[in-house]
């Protein structure tokens, strides 16, 4: 993919990701990540799944899992990088807040630096996910590959 | 009665896996519609000569690994890197290890470090991930 040279600049913001976390999508992503797990050991996703029994555990409700919204980021990184995202991204996130089912989630990634390196131009990014209250839930940094035209 | 994982089963150079998946249309798209990433790369074709899964599709893999070593994983998950390396092809079979690179306190809460890794059935790397985690609520 080739980029023009106005996209390639400190500070250019891409165009965000904003998108409800129900927890319809919170059971899909659970029975996705139990799909190679031994059917008898298939109940930990009650977390994520069981309002019940996530209160019993003292929480405030079912919990996102933070790769479900690590996804969205994946998703725009590959959206502006395409090639050099498959072959070269790297994406580091720490989750600092909980997801519950219901919030809605904002990713956002701006530019924060471009440099050559054995692989091509990189580019660097902060990336984060906040929710609906503007709390920040996941922060990080993230960068891909890209040719200049 | 279902094993659970308890903290004390965390060990510092314990190896889990291998695992295998193999990547089919039907686990690409049951990604796909949990997070509604929809990119005609997964289902039509793609730069790299065939559909390709998400990049990301087998990140939720510590899980996997993890429980069926240990019993049910739960716990605090904290921080996640990876890099891709190759694009995963939709047909192709994907092995992932991994390996506890580092267990430590902080603030009176223990954390352990998972690294691991998927390689397609020919050999080639495809991720490499690091899972950052405490094994409490």
């Amino acid at each position: 993919m080739e980029f023009e040279a106005e996209e390639i600049r400190i500070g250019y913001e891409l165009p965000p990701i904003k998108r409800m976390i129900t927890q319809e999508k919170m059971n899909a992503f659970s029975a996705f990540s139990e799909v190679n797990v031994e059917p008898s050991l298939r109940v930990s996703g009650a977390f994520h799944t069981d309002k019940e029994y996530a209160k019993s555990k003292g929480l405030p409700g079912t919990l996102a899992q933070s790769m479900h919204y690590y996804a969205f980021i994946s998703e725009m990184l590959t959206a502006f990088f395409g090639e050099g995202w498959v072959r070269g991204g790297r994406l580091a996130m720490t989750f600092i807040r909980m997801v519950l089912a219901g919030d809605t989630i904002t990713c956002r990634a701006v530019i924060t630096g471009v440099k050559k390196d054995d692989d091509g131009n990189r580019v660097s990014l902060d990336v984060s996910c906040e929710n609906q209250k503007g709390e920040k839930v996941a922060v990080g940094t993230a960068s891909g590959l890209v040719k200049v035209g | 009665m279902v094993k659970e994982a308890k903290p004390e089963d965390y060990n510092l150079g314990d190896e889990f896996g291998p695992l295998e998946y193999r990547i089919t249309e039907g686990l690409v798209k049951m990604f796909s519609d949990a997070v509604e990433d929809h990119n005609p790369w997964y289902f039509e074709n793609s730069p790299f000569g065939g559909p390709i899964a998400p990049v990301i599709i087998l990140a939720e893999a510590y899980f996997s690994l993890i429980s069926a070593k240990l019993g049910i994983m739960s716990g605090y998950h904290t921080k996640q890197e990876a890099e891709f390396i190759n694009p995963i092809m939709v047909g192709k079979k994907v092995i992932v290890t991994g390996k506890i690179v580092d267990k430590y306190e902080k603030r009176g809460r223990q954390y352990f470090v998972l690294e691991y890794r998927c390689v397609d059935e020919d050999g080639l790397e495809l991720t490499r991930y690091r899972y950052t985690g405490s094994p409490y609520f």
